[in-house]
């Protein structure tokens, strides 16, 4: 338990307010607005296997710890994510924390219902008999935010229960329970289309191998293992490595233990497209990492787009594999830990990873020369995502490596990233006037000193032509003259996100409608000084720009 | 309108266009290879399919005679699946029978898209069925032996539901 309590911070449950008060949320409102919402951006993750995707689009979990056991009726989704289909999966499991039990049975509380419009009664909710303390939540959008998972799930506990916080130091605090969720009925079994055997003495040896290709072909990974158990053909051909060249495992994390990975590893041997993020769950880490590495060494002259989001760390030998692979064009490692790579192994085994179009390693701790040695070797880089990277503070190498290396640069993202005290990148702000290829840029919750602020967007404005997404959210010192460059210039500017640039005033909302031909979207949630009045008028007056303006702060 | 005919393994002969022959490429490279008149009054015998078959494979013809030719992409190949059509499915509630004959006779025939329409069918019979249930569905004999379906079992394991 010591053990514990160095690794999550242990807070007291206070006392409980009326929802939707409870917990932070404010602040709640506020992150889903702010944080990333990748839909609809250039480097949104597209589907490796449309065969396999996650028909609820989980793209992102978490895990909540509490101290005391629970029963999972005293579990209510909070209505406003429920009907908004955000919250698609939660398990629930027991861990023993006193022996880090790593094999652990997770058992599924609730699925979303496959239509976001059948609201509650829709969701399909499960009884688990036995105590829990652990529960995890799958979302259908990325963002970082433990308090969102928070917001989503009321409890009931009283003292002396305790909640861990692994992420960061929100106060929790819980409803009481108005709701038992009992006996709701499960979602019906699929019915089969009305197909009757005519009476023939038909049997399948007519199907000759290849049409047996493409039926399978068009099978998810579920169905076609249940194929490879039908009789000795039809094993023979479902176990072939054709079908296992675009694999999204991701939703089968809850199977990947030592035994089923290994099989698997067999059939994964022409691997295009593999999603392996969240699969280490129930692993011990250098058996996953072993695995990935093996996994990569058989594919490497096939794969090109890898995505391990969330799977704890790389290691060595993960890390060596990758960058092995000549044609890789995507990879995705959010919420990674680099601190088992070495610092010397990365220039001996670089011969560059030279195709890599995508790179997205938002929310972990890539260091700044592993992250600069990639960029040196990916010209053709077109999208670079690093949210939330703490371990990124100086900004100068990074964009000097970008403007020097990858001309072709479409999106950068650095939303709270390099905003260390230590030091001061303000200065290098002006130099993104360079990445004249820029589509996209998010620099939120990074703000620059001023006059750099508005020296960046003057240059942004004069070379990036081809800006359609921009987002400054919380660039406090921001003024109506600083960002009046990037309306007059900017005119593909598609998407405009100002949240909580204080300093901005009616007339940079009535410009902007005016001036950007393109606008679909403008967010000036917690812009104090533009007026009511101001965005009723722009309402009326330009109908197909949507202005976002959340209350409650 | 030129139009050939096409002759069922039964013996019966259906005119028809020339353009929704083409439809099929085996049929389109024999016109082109053969140099095929359109005014010829040969009959072209195809002695894999039979008239029941034929007309359904012909209906279907005419009813996307003027679909976009098929990319061969396997990026486009994913992106159709789960599409089949209000028509399709319509004119694919068949017996099973008939619907492997329909597959093979497009197979034979090389109509990528009726093919491809008709797997997906056979796809959608398969997909959330236990092994046993497929065995049954499609009259398939188990030849494994309790051991080996034991084995075979676990191989399998990692996709398994929830």
């Amino acid at each position: 338990m010591e053990k514990l309590k160095n690794r999550f911070k242990i807070r007291p449950i206070y006392s409980v307010p009326d929802f939707p008060e409870y917990a932070i949320w404010n602040r709640t409102i506020e992150m889903c607005e702010i944080v990333e919402w990748p839909e609809g951006k250039l480097h949104a993750q597209k589907p490796y296997s449309y065969r396999h995707a996650d028909p609820l689009g989980a793209e992102h979990f978490i895990n909540l710890h509490f101290l005391g056991p629970i029963r999972t009726a005293n579990f209510k989704m909070h209505p406003s994510w429920e009907e908004a289909n955000v919250v698609v999966r939660i398990w629930v499991t027991w861990m023993d924390y006193e022996k880090w039990i790593i094999s652990r049975k997770w058992h599924l509380l609730y699925v979303a219902s496959h239509h976001s419009n059948e609201g509650p009664s829709g969701g399909n909710y499960m009884e688990c008999s036995e105590l829990i303390n652990t529960l995890r939540i799958e979302f259908n959008r990325s963002f970082p935010s433990y308090t969102l998972a928070t917001a989503a799930i009321r409890t009931r506990m009283r003292p002396p229960f305790h909640l861990f916080c692994p992420f960061d130091n929100s106060v929790l605090l819980y409803d009481e329970l108005q709701t038992l969720i009992y006996n709701v009925p499960a979602v019906p079994a699929r019915r089969d289309p009305g197909v009757k055997s005519n009476g023939k003495n038909f049997t399948e040896t007519y199907l000759p191998p290849e049409i047996l290709y493409g039926i399978f072909e068009r099978l998810d990974l579920h169905s076609l293992t249940r194929c490879a158990q039908v009789n000795k053909r039809w094993n023979s051909i479902a176990s072939d490595s054709h079908f296992y060249r675009d694999v999204d495992l991701k939703m089968y994390w809850h199977k990947m233990n030592v035994n089923t990975l290994g099989k698997l590893k067999k059939r994964l041997l022409k691997v295009r497209k593999l999603d392996m993020s969240w699969c280490n769950e129930l692993l011990i880490e250098h058996v996953f990492n072993n695995s990935i590495a093996s996994i990569l060494e058989k594919s490497k002259d096939t794969l090109t787009h890898l995505c391990l989001n969330q799977t704890h760390c790389v290691s060595n030998s993960v890390w060596h594999g990758i960058l092995k692979c000549p044609n890789l064009e995507e990879l995705r490692l959010r919420r990674i830990n680099f601190h088992y790579v070495d610092d010397c192994l990365m220039s001996c085994c670089l011969n560059g990873i030279t195709k890599l179009k995508i790179l997205d390693v938002s929310m972990s701790c890539i260091k700044e020369y592993h992250l600069i040695e990639v960029l040196k070797n990916a010209p053709n880089l077109e999208h670079l995502v690093m949210d939330e990277c703490s371990e990124l503070k100086n900004l100068e190498p990074i964009l000097t490596t970008v403007r020097d290396n990858t001309l072709k640069l479409k999106s950068w993202s650095s939303l709270l990233t390099f905003r260390n005290n230590q030091v001061d990148n303000s200065q290098m702000y002006e130099e993104f006037g360079q990445l004249i290829h820029l589509e996209q840029l998010n620099l939120g919750l990074c703000e620059p000193l001023p006059p750099y602020g508005g020296n960046c967007l003057k240059n942004i404005a004069r070379n990036c032509e081809k800006l359609k997404r921009l987002e400054l959210i919380h660039w406090r010192q921001l003024t109506d003259e600083e960002l009046l460059p990037i309306i007059t210039k900017c005119t593909l500017l598609f998407h405009l996100n100002l949240t909580n640039t204080s300093e901005i005033s009616s007339l940079t909302l009535s410009m902007a409608c005016e001036n950007l031909p393109n606008l679909r979207e403008i967010c000036i949630s917690n812009c104090r000084k533009i007026s009511e009045e101001m965005i009723e008028y722009c309402k009326e007056k330009y109908q197909n720009i949507k202005i976002v303006r959340r209350k409650g702060y | 309108m030129p139009q050939i005919k096409l002759q069922s393994s039964d013996g019966e002969v259906f005119p028809i266009d020339v353009e929704i022959a083409k439809m099929s490429t085996t049929l389109k490279t024999m016109l082109e290879d053969l140099g095929m008149e359109d005014d010829d009054d040969e009959i072209v015998p195809l002695p894999n399919v039979n008239a029941a078959i034929l007309r359904k494979v012909l209906e279907w013809c005419t009813a996307h005679r003027h679909d976009p030719p098929i990319v061969d992409d396997p990026n486009i190949l994913d992106t159709r699946t789960n599409n089949i059509t209000c028509w399709d499915a319509e004119f694919l509630k068949v017996d099973q029978g008939t619907l492997f004959e329909l597959i093979l006779a497009a197979n034979y025939l090389d109509i990528r898209g009726l093919l491809d329409v008709a797997c997906k069918s056979v796809a959608t019979l398969i997909s959330g069925k236990t092994p046993e249930d497929i065995r049954k569905t499609f009259n398939i004999k188990n030849d494994f032996t309790p051991e080996e379906e034991e084995e075979i079992r676990k191989e399998n394991e990692c996709c398994a539901e929830k």
